[in-house]
């Protein structure tokens, strides 16, 4: 098995958002739980009742489950309210995958919003195999875009 | 690309049996009576499962004589990508109202 020299460059989208920059931060850390894409980006999924992110650099961030449990999804490599901050998606194993959300001040009060999704090219085609071949009762969304992208990337 | 194919590739995806039946294939081509027998469900509910899959550009079909076979399709991928693309697009919307409804609140708080 070989690993073809494919690019796997970050996922990156962007919003606009009529309010001012501490604002916007404000509410997208606070209702983290109303707007991330929990179907896909959690490991309870459809049990997955709340996310809790610790704000300081090195704080945690984890879900929590109906019946209390929680699982941590990452670390916070950096904390910078209100332009940016960077999670660890530990999630995928190494944790060398991460997402990133930047926010900038184009008016007093207009904010652009960026989320990164990077790190895919991190991922040796050794760690992707692995990642392919895992099944430890998770089967959230993450897991199977992973098993997609390792797909993509090994060839006979 | 299909404008189409994000969307089916999400409704392919959304299937568990679906999903194992891609994992399958990822590496190996196989036919439709291999794949079935690695499952506790009909040969036709397989068939659906494979039409739906190869529909949304996720694997290929090959005839081989009598028998049809099949394989994971790395450009499928690219209609996942387009999926976390959509995906990351429509939460970023989510929460771009939710700044916007609380703005809202706020500017009416003030004006009392």
């Amino acid at each position: 098995m070989t690993v073809a020299p494919m690019q796997r460059p970050p996922i990156r989208q962007s919003t606009v958002v009529r309010s001012s920059v501490e604002h916007t931060f404000e509410v997208f850390v606070d209702r983290f739980d109303r707007w991330w894409p929990l179907r896909t980006h959690s490991l309870g999924e459809a049990r997955v009742v709340g996310v809790t992110i610790e704000r300081r650099a090195g704080g945690r961030v984890y879900e929590t489950w109906d019946d209390g449990q929680t699982r941590i999804w990452g670390t916070l490599l950096a904390w910078e309210p209100p332009a940016r901050f960077v999670l660890t998606w530990d999630i995928v194993q190494p944790p060398v995958t991460e997402v990133e959300l930047t926010f900038r001040a184009l008016g007093p009060a207009l904010t652009r919003v960026q989320i990164e999704h990077r790190g895919w090219d991190k991922l040796s085609g050794a760690d992707l195999e692995r990642l392919a071949e895992r099944r430890d009762g998770y089967d959230g969304g993450w897991a199977m875009i992973l098993r997609l992208f390792s797909k993509a990337v090994t060839v006979d | 690309m299909d404008a189409e194919r994000p969307d089916e590739a999400l409704r392919a995806l959304a299937e568990p049996r679906r999903r194992a039946i891609l994992q399958l294939v990822a590496h190996d081509e196989l036919s439709a009576g291999e794949i079935a027998a690695t499952f506790d469900v009909t040969r036709p509910a397989v068939s659906q499962h494979l039409t739906i899959l190869k529909n949304a550009g996720l694997i290929t079909e090959r005839r081989d004589g009598t028998r049809r076979l099949y394989r994971g399709e790395p450009a499928g991928l690219q209609a996942v990508r387009e999926l976390l693309d959509e995906l990351w697009s429509s939460s970023l919307d989510v929460a771009r109202r939710l700044v916007e409804a609380d703005a809202g609140v706020d500017r009416r708080r003030a004006a009392r």
